[in-house]
């Protein structure tokens, strides 16, 4: 582990071009496709915290199913529909970094958008009443329920980029692991488990948790920036 | 507050756009780019990352190479996702061609084009307590690690390795029928692992047990940056001729019966694009006395041995 450890930093600070492609094409990965997962989920989950529809339980247990989507069997799914012989095939986007995002996205959206839920079905109560007492509009009332969960969307956006970053099963699948395109940090961590190279491997584990710490730190100061 | 959401949720979409999908749907690819599906091990030896530079500089395409299990990456192609394969599995080549995948280009004899080969080697624990390296046959040796129950190590993942494996124990044992159902109970002493060569070396030297593995991984642990990572290992029988592991190039036929992945329906002609040209360039280039000369060179340099050897 010591050696790990050292390896890790000998890395980082060795400017070494094949680790830097690896790691903006992760980042690219895992930034947009976290950030789209917020912008379709979030509004999502509130809505369906604040709305009163019949069969609402049902829509939320099924909402909370798929927050255990597996990631494999996702990307097996995903490979199929967007192979060169299914319905998507002319986009060709088989082994690329799109779809590695598209399958980030269908595995994430789900956790944001019921984590959001959760969150403000807790407050949706009283929030209803007050809202109820001064007249507003159903549409006020779900920006006003967006904007007081403002501090958990941090929270929630921060657990779902670093799933999108440490996920692999998916992402395997529909990349490839292909060389200067699709290889991303995971992705490198698991062909140097297989080919032994284990210190390595961990070494790269250790980036990869170093990175999610700067992004933690960034959004932190988000944080501070909202209050 | 709500402006500052407002600008948050803006910055977030301009980023995502900026970052992502911009670059998705871009007209049909360059002709220059060859999409070549290979197995997890043939890339892991290293092989590939080594040639394909000298292949670029020579012709300028740029192969973009995918790795999984023989039957993913075969699949791959079933799948229209592949202009080429490199698979070191003969019964599911030969299937492969039979169903018409298989391109047979000009100036070549065959669709399948087996082009270099190395052995498997069976390894186990230093002592050698079923004595498999004074075997008469690799098979025999297979024979005494079963009448000894001596703990075995099987990828356990239809791998060109772990097929080869299940053909070389003694038919009473069953262990390709077995390997072929859903509920095989195999013997206590034979585990099957379902995973990658390294993990699975990795465990049988923690076992002090017997393995079937391709040289190339072997060796790279053993010859570890940070020292032997499998001190309790030794190759124990290689070079029989049942060990011999052949690898074969195949081009992908553009008029292949490819099927509709959700209906199974026959696909219409022209629905698949692939490089034909691209692959007939790499078929060209694998097949050249210079890719023979760098091949026959692999792994001298780390090893001190050749890990491949030309057909």
């Amino acid at each position: 582990m010591g050696k790990a450890i050292a390896k890790a930093f000998s890395l980082i600070f060795s400017g070494d071009a094949y680790l830097n492609g690896v790691i903006l094409t992760t980042l690219r990965m895992s930034l947009s496709s976290s950030l789209i997962s917020l912008i379709i989920g979030m509004p999502l989950g509130v809505l369906l915290a604040l709305a009163r529809f019949r069969g609402k339980g049902a829509v939320t247990t099924i909402l909370r199913t798929l927050m255990g989507l597996p990631p494999v069997a996702v990307g097996i799914g995903l490979y199929i529909l967007f192979s060169g012989t299914g319905p998507f095939g002319s986009l060709r986007l088989v082994y690329s970094v799109e779809l590695m995002i598209i399958a980030q996205i269908v595995l994430i959206t789900p956790i944001v958008a019921g984590m959001a839920e959760m969150y403000v079905s807790q407050i949706a109560e009283q929030f209803l009443d007050t809202a109820k007492g001064v007249r507003l509009k159903f549409g006020k009332v779900f920006l006003l329920a967006m904007n007081e969960s403002r501090f958990q969307m941090i929270a929630i956006y921060l657990f779902a980029f670093a799933r999108s970053m440490a996920e692999v099963g998916a992402v395997q699948i529909v990349g490839g692991n292909i060389l200067n395109k699709t290889r991303v940090m995971t992705t490198t961590i698991a062909l140097n488990y297989n080919t032994g190279k284990f210190e390595y491997a961990v070494a790269l584990g250790l980036i990869l948790l170093l990175m999610v710490l700067i992004i933690n730190c960034i959004a932190g100061l988000i944080q501070e920036k909202l209050k | 507050m709500k402006k500052k959401l407002t600008t948050l949720f803006l910055v977030a979409v301009i980023l995502s756009l900026l970052t992502g999908l911009v670059a998705c749907n871009k007209p049909a690819e360059d002709d220059m780019t060859i999409r070549l599906s290979t197995t997890t091990s043939v890339n892991d030896s290293g092989l590939m990352d080594y040639l394909m530079p000298h292949f670029k500089a020579d012709t300028g395409y740029e192969v973009e190479i995918s790795s999984a299990g023989t039957g993913a990456a075969i699949n791959a192609a079933r799948f229209g996702n592949a202009d080429i394969i490199l698979v070191h599995s003969k019964a599911a080549e030969d299937v492969f061609v039979d169903e018409g995948f298989a391109l047979k280009l000009e100036d070549r004899s065959a669709a399948r084009l087996p082009f270099m080969y190395n052995f498997f080697v069976l390894v186990g624990p230093s002592d050698d307590p079923a004595d498999a390296e004074n075997a008469d046959s690799v098979k025999d040796a297979f024979a005494a690690i079963a009448a000894g129950e001596h703990k075995f190590i099987s990828r356990g993942d239809a791998s060109g390795t772990h097929n080869k494996e299940v053909t070389l124990w003694p038919a009473a044992l069953e262990i390709p029928e077995k390997t072929k159902s859903e509920s095989a109970e195999f013997p206590s002493w034979y585990t099957s692992a379902g995973q990658g060569m390294g993990a699975c070396l990795t465990m049988a030297n923690n076992d002090n047990a017997y393995i079937l593995t391709d040289k190339a991984t072997f060796l790279s642990q053993k010859n570890d940056s940070d020292g032997d990572k499998l001190p309790n290992l030794k190759i124990l029988y290689e070079e029989d001729d049942s060990l011999k592991n052949t690898y074969s190039i195949l081009a992908v036929d553009p008029d292949a019966p490819f099927k509709d992945a959700i209906t199974g329906d026959p696909l219409a002609e022209g629905k698949i694009t692939i490089n034909t040209k691209g692959a007939k360039a790499f078929v060209d280039w694998m097949l050249s006395d210079k890719a023979k000369g760098l091949i026959a060179e692999y792994g001298e340099a780390e090893y001190g041995e050749a890990l491949f050897y030309n057909l």
